[in-house]
């Protein structure tokens, strides 16, 4: 299993997220998605939203998403479908677990107690006093754990994004031992891909987010690092990619290989091109 | 103490230790180090693939090497290492459940030390220990518990059971600075990671700072070294200092300054032009004589030949007939 980091920097990069959690559904994954920043009706709606690649494009897209497929063990793609994704549907049928964390805060710190079967709530760090997210972690462990009747391809957790849980009150050590047994747990035991989304700036003096972000790029077999243009806004090109790729953490003698490029988010769709070469461009 | 970190400045650190006093394996050192983290159009200087090579050639010594993880697991560790090396590693397993989160008997919890040495180990050579990571039990542990841990494991009576050296790994770029000169001031040997190469293939550096166990100044050394495909290590000895250089390389207390803005491996960036003469040119130069100072034959000339002075007025101004300034009435 691969661990891979989405990292932003001076922008939004949960286009990302969105692209992950359409593309691993699309490919027959079992997702376990700890949504922590919107709520399950907006990622719906943009899944739905989001098409996949048309036979034109196809080439180009699916040269700069290689690294993304690679890093996917069991990925298969369908590019015939133009249709978006249910995420309501894929949760019917079993193959999503979505945990919306604004929700189980809220019914955590404001609602009535209620006894269930001894399951504890994933988030209940944020009432106790004990700050390690072992609750959260036995979540993720139950829900990709496979059941015998399961034919999915893989499991999948994805995570946006992990710095709400130090907005919560969970220290940064707590926060890594959670990542920690997930990649024990998911990409060790079952095989599986981890994605998660933080947030970073280098010139922030945030130094327990800052602890966490070096912490899990040491640990990351894939990082899209996307960042806004230093120059500011632009309406051609909203931001730049940067994809690492770490060899170095597999093979001897390697050197990590690095992949930049930039991007414009449209309505249904991102499209990905190189630097200087924007469509206002040319 | 006897035993060590290194740390790398662009983001990797990694330690040895020796408690035999000794120098294990050979030391890689080099100039251009960059005590800040990675720029963002780099990657992160990993150290993890310099710990396996010191790993594997302990093994090829016949030397018994107990690798124990918390950062990656087994799979992850040996990744790229021969299977002759693969099978004489012995491991013990903090990566699994350092917490005791999924069992009651996890293989190795933080700070069990005495579970580091115990299930016995097969008779052998020295014993070296290596930690991935240290970073891992130092953000967990307090510091000063840590060292006395691995300090009375290092310092108990001699023994085959007893590791001779430590060699760790630690991340620069997750510890405040006090806490890694603390550190250091443990450590007999330190090996500090340059940024990562300026091209694939092309030699990495590192400097290597050792304190004399009779104690006094420590000495700094830069090497550069390549990481061979089987996982052995090549030393190329002490990098060449960069083309140009010249004055902003000069010493201070025999350390390399770094003078003009490096990139993260270290060394300028390629130029267009260059900046700077040649040995040739500079001789060149030297040999031109100032227009001020005039050759014998010249100046005897000059005063053999009568100077006269010529006075030349220059010819009147046009007027211009047009010039609004004669509408002055001033």
């Amino acid at each position: 299993g691969k661990f891979t980091l989405l990292r932003d920097t001076r922008t939004d990069g949960s286009f990302l997220v969105h692209h992950f959690l359409s593309f691993y559904l699309r490919a027959g994954c079992k997702v376990c998605f700890v949504a922590l920043l919107q709520s399950f009706s907006h990622y719906n709606i943009v899944a739905q939203k989001l098409i996949r690649l048309d036979k034109n494009g196809l080439s180009i897209r699916f040269a700069l998403f290689a690294p993304f497929l690679q890093s996917c063990l069991l990925c298969n793609i369908m590019f015939s479908s133009l249709k978006g994704v249910s995420l309501t549907a894929a949760k019917e049928r079993g193959q999503l677990v979505f945990l919306e964390g604004l929700k189980s805060c809220l019914d955590l710190l404001f609602g009535e107690e209620e006894e269930q079967s001894g399951q504890p709530s994933p988030l209940q760090f944020i009432s106790e006093s004990a700050s390690n997210l072992k609750a959260l972690f036995d979540f993720v462990r139950t829900s990709l754990t496979p059941a015998s009747n399961d034919s999915w391809k893989g499991p999948v957790l994805l995570v946006d994004d992990l710095s709400v849980l130090l907005s919560l009150g969970a220290t940064p050590v707590a926060v890594l031992d959670f990542i920690h047994y997930c990649r024990v747990a998911v990409c060790s035991q079952l095989k599986g891909n981890i994605v998660v989304l933080v947030h970073s700036n280098e010139d922030s003096e945030d130094e327990e987010n800052e602890l966490v972000v070096n912490s899990l790029c040491h640990h990351s077999d894939l990082i899209l690092w996307v960042e806004g243009l230093v120059t500011g806004f632009c309406k051609d090109v909203h931001g730049q990619i940067k994809i690492i790729r770490r060899l170095s953490l597999e093979l001897m003698a390697e050197q990590d290989r690095v992949q930049i490029y930039q991007y414009k988010i449209q309505d249904k769709n991102v499209t990905f091109f190189a630097r200087g070469l924007s469509a206002a461009v040319l | 103490m006897p035993w060590g970190w290194g740390w790398g400045g662009s983001g990797v650190q990694w330690g040895w230790g020796g408690g035999c006093g000794k120098p294990w394996g050979r030391v890689w050192v080099a100039a251009g180090l960059s005590r800040v983290p990675p720029p963002p159009d780099s990657t992160a200087c990993e150290g993890r693939s310099l710990l396996r090579a010191f790993a594997s050639a302990a093994v090829q010594r016949a030397e018994r090497v107990l690798v124990v993880l918390f950062d990656v697991p087994r799979e992850q560790f040996e990744a790229g290492l021969s299977p002759s090396v693969k099978q004489r590693l012995l491991y013990r397993d903090g990566f699994t459940d350092p917490l005791g989160w999924s069992g009651p008997d996890p293989d190795l919890r933080a700070g069990d030390f005495g579970g580091l040495l115990g299930g016995g180990l097969p008779p052998g050579g020295p014993l070296t220990l290596v930690l991935d990571s240290l970073s891992w039990l130092l953000l967990r542990l307090p510091p000063p518990r840590l060292c006395q841990a691995l300090g009375a494991l290092l310092g108990g009576p001699p023994s085959s059971a007893r590791p001779s050296r430590l060699l760790a790994l630690l991340h620069g770029d997750l510890h405040p600075p006090g806490l890694l000169r603390a550190l250091g001031a443990l450590a007999s040997t330190q090996l500090v990671l340059g940024g990562p190469p300026p091209s694939p293939g092309a030699p990495r550096l590192a400097s290597v700072l050792s304190r004399p166990r009779g104690g006094g100044t420590g000495r700094q050394k830069d090497e550069s070294f390549t990481l061979l495909p089987d996982g052995s290590l090549r030393s190329l000895g002490v990098p060449p200092p960069a083309p140009g250089g010249g004055e902003e390389e000069e010493e201070e207390g025999g350390r390399r300054r770094q003078g003009t803005p490096r990139d993260s491996g270290g060394r300028a960036p390629p130029l267009t032009f260059r900046l700077r003469l040649s040995a040739a040119e500079r001789a060149a130069r030297a040999a031109v004589p100032p227009p001020y100072q005039l050759s014998p034959p010249r100046r005897s000339t000059l005063l053999q030949t009568p100077g006269t002075i010529v006075c030349a007025p220059e010819p009147p101004e046009d007027e211009d007939p047009e010039d609004p300034d004669d509408d002055l009435d001033v």
